[in-house]
């Protein structure tokens, strides 16, 4: 997204450093009724960072977007906000704006109207505000729907507004809550370029909640993995998806082809808990010879599924698991390769694999 | 059955001819072709001996009910009275209405709800009665006050207001929160997001969004008002308000054509209302 974006820019941005926790939640738990939806939970955001709050439904992670936002109080711990501890302020006097799910648009005012609602409430002289709403329209490119109504927009021109009335403010963090779960694929994947090019551009600190571990991974400078209302794992995506932690992330991140027990000494001679991604393995004929360094075990091809770009087959090891292995389409027509029955040779480069846990 | 049912599928201005022609009949001869004739009564006169109404058209009724200084006070009046009752049904019931669309359990939500409809059970008149109990000389509002040094307004417009306001509070009641309910939660949280406080959440996004279930209670508690004869009978003393002179014509004065041109003055009064409401242009925004 290109755009007069300089005025958008949140002093704080300015002497943005590494290292630096904007957002801090310390030991926060938060309890509705007899349900845990976040157990002590802590975790740094570093300053002028993209940072993705990433789970399963139910895992906790909006709740603590919304405990960043002031909607939730913590059952127990605190929250700071660049340096100050904010777990008892109220929402309004907090320097943080959110990007709401649905977006939150107030229905009966204009889109500048709704733009322009916060510098309104602030009392920014009207001169000022006229500006600075006019820049922020621009910054999501929205100039000449300042009158319309946010029922005459489509979603996506809903969500650029709702991100606009969110960096009018200059807040020092912004908070996005499932912010393309409303929009339709091809949209949402043109969003996540236009959001982490915005977000380069302003150098605000995003904190942002989705359940798509794709749309994490695109976006985010470092991932947090939740479930149950914990914490899995923190890292950048290339940590979290080449050297998950926990059987959960190597699951939830990406596909993953396990191996315990009895199965993890067969084929990786050596008792665990093992993962490995399908696109690392290669699928040999049954009588091919690895290369040197590599590990194979043998198996059997149960289906072979063209997925567009890449061909996918399910196989069955001679050891007992059932593994996915992906290639790339090269010749989509012909599917060469092992097909259905066929027994094969699985091929990896020694190391490639994972240990949990 | 079975062939009269796909007869009436095939035939599409019969079928909706079967399905409203109860319903026209009722709304043409019952409900317009009453008020039609009442209306049309409003231009005829009594014969001043006899009694008898005369059928020829004429607009003494109405030059006497413009030129007659008490009835252009009565007409105050009543107005009055109903402005204010839906002035103080608002104030009581947007609280109200708030806490339970917003903050109340879903439990406690619905008991609230059958609270507020339960006294729609309960006779018009054992309620009006119950409050003239309670407002009268010694009663339970003087008993109350006493301590602060003061007594209860006795019968008289106040106690009207306040009676009518027990009455048709229900009617703002259940609009508002029906409006409340529809506007999602996350509109406030947006606006508290954006730096305001409660009072200005209220202002700028709940009022507008609120307006036409304002508009609703408001017909009905104003509308019930201006229509009642009844309660300012019980608890308002000497007071007169526009149905009683209404009441009174056709009772003790068997004046029908007069009547008939004073329920004129309501009439107008709520047509004007709602014609202003739409001027406001408030209802097609949303």
């Amino acid at each position: 997204m290109t755009g007069p974006v300089q005025a958008l820019r949140s002093p704080s941005g300015l002497d943005a450093g590494p290292g630096v926790a904007d957002v801090r939640l310390e030991a926060v738990t938060k309890r509705f009724g007899d349900v845990v939806a976040v157990h002590e939970l802590t975790l740094d955001v570093h300053r002028g960072e993209f940072f993705a709050l990433l789970g399963p439904s139910g895992s906790g992670k909006t709740t603590c977007l919304r405990m960043i936002g002031g909607f939730e109080r913590p059952t127990a711990g605190r929250i700071w906000l660049a340096g100050t501890d904010v777990t008892e302020v109220a929402p309004f006097a907090r320097e943080v704006n959110t990007v709401f799910q649905d977006y939150a648009l107030f229905p009966h005012m204009t889109v500048e109207q709704n733009v322009g609602y916060g510098l309104m409430v602030a009392r920014v002289p009207k001169r000022e505000r006229q500006e600075r709403v006019e820049q922020a329209l621009a910054t999501v490119r929205l100039n000449a729907f300042g009158s319309r109504r946010p029922g005459q927009l489509s979603g996506g021109q809903r969500q650029r507004v709702a991100l606009a009335r969110a960096l009018v403010n200059r807040p020092k963090v912004l908070l996005l809550d499932e912010p393309l779960g409303a929009l339709d694929r091809k949209l949402r994947e043109q969003m996540q370029v236009e959001l982490t090019l915005l977000q380069r551009d302003v150098g605000i600190t995003f904190v942002f909640v989705t359940h798509d571990q794709d749309e994490a991974l695109t976006m985010a400078d470092r991932i947090a993995v939740f479930r149950d209302g914990r914490l899995e794992q923190v890292g950048t995506p290339e940590d979290v998806y080449d050297r998950p932690e926990t059987p959960f992330v190597a699951d939830f991140i990406g596909t993953s082809n396990q191996a315990e027990g009895a199965a993890a000494v067969a084929v990786f001679g050596a008792e665990g808990h093992f993962a490995l991604r399908p696109e690392r393995i290669r699928v040999l004929d049954a009588a091919g010879a690895p290369d040197p360094g590599e590990v194979a075990t043998p198996a059997q091809v149960v289906d072979v599924v063209f997925a567009g770009a890449t061909v996918r087959r399910v196989v069955t090891l001679d050891a007992g698991p059932t593994w996915v292995v992906t290639a790339p389409a090269v010749d989509a027509a012909a599917l060469p390769g092992p097909r259905r029955g066929d027994h094969v040779l699985l091929a990896w480069s020694q190391g490639a694999e994972r240990r949990l846990g | 059955m079975r062939a009269a049912s796909s007869w009436l599928h095939r035939h599409t201005t019969a079928r909706l001819l079967a399905l409203l022609s109860l319903p026209v009949l009722w709304v043409v001869v019952a409900y317009l072709g009453a008020l039609g004739a009442m209306l049309v009564a409003a231009f005829w006169t009594t014969n001043d001996f006899t009694g008898a109404v005369e059928h020829r058209l004429t607009l003494s009724n109405f030059r006497t009910l413009v030129e007659q200084p008490v009835y252009r006070r009565v007409a105050l009046r009543s107005l009055g009275v109903a402005a204010l009752v839906t002035a103080v049904d608002t104030l009581i019931a947007l609280p109200m209405a708030y806490y339970m669309a917003k903050v109340a359990s879903p439990r406690a939500r619905r008991l609230l709800v059958v609270a507020i409809l339960t006294p729609l059970w309960a006779s018009y008149l054992v309620k009006a009665y119950a409050w003239r109990v309670m407002l009268a000389n010694g009663g339970v509002v003087d008993w109350l006050l006493q301590p602060f040094g003061t007594h209860g307004p006795g019968f008289g417009l106040i106690a009207t207001i306040i009676t009518l306001s027990y009455l048709w509070l229900p009617f703002m009641v259940l609009p508002l929160f029906a409006g409340l309910e529809r506007i999602p939660d996350a509109l406030l949280e947006a606006s508290a997001d954006q730096g305001a406080r409660a009072a200005r959440t209220f202002r700028s996004i709940v009022l507008p969004l609120l307006f036409p279930a304002l508009v609703a209670g408001s017909i009905f508690t104003f509308s019930l008002s201006l229509g009642d004869y009844i309660t300012v009978k019980i608890v308002g003393g000497t007071s007169q308000l526009v149905s009683n002179v209404i009441y009174d014509n056709i009772t003790t004065g068997g004046n029908l054509p007069f009547a008939a041109a004073a329920a004129f003055f309501p009439i107008l009064v709520m047509v004007g209302y709602l014609v202003g409401v739409r001027r406001t242009g408030a209802l097609e925004e949303l």
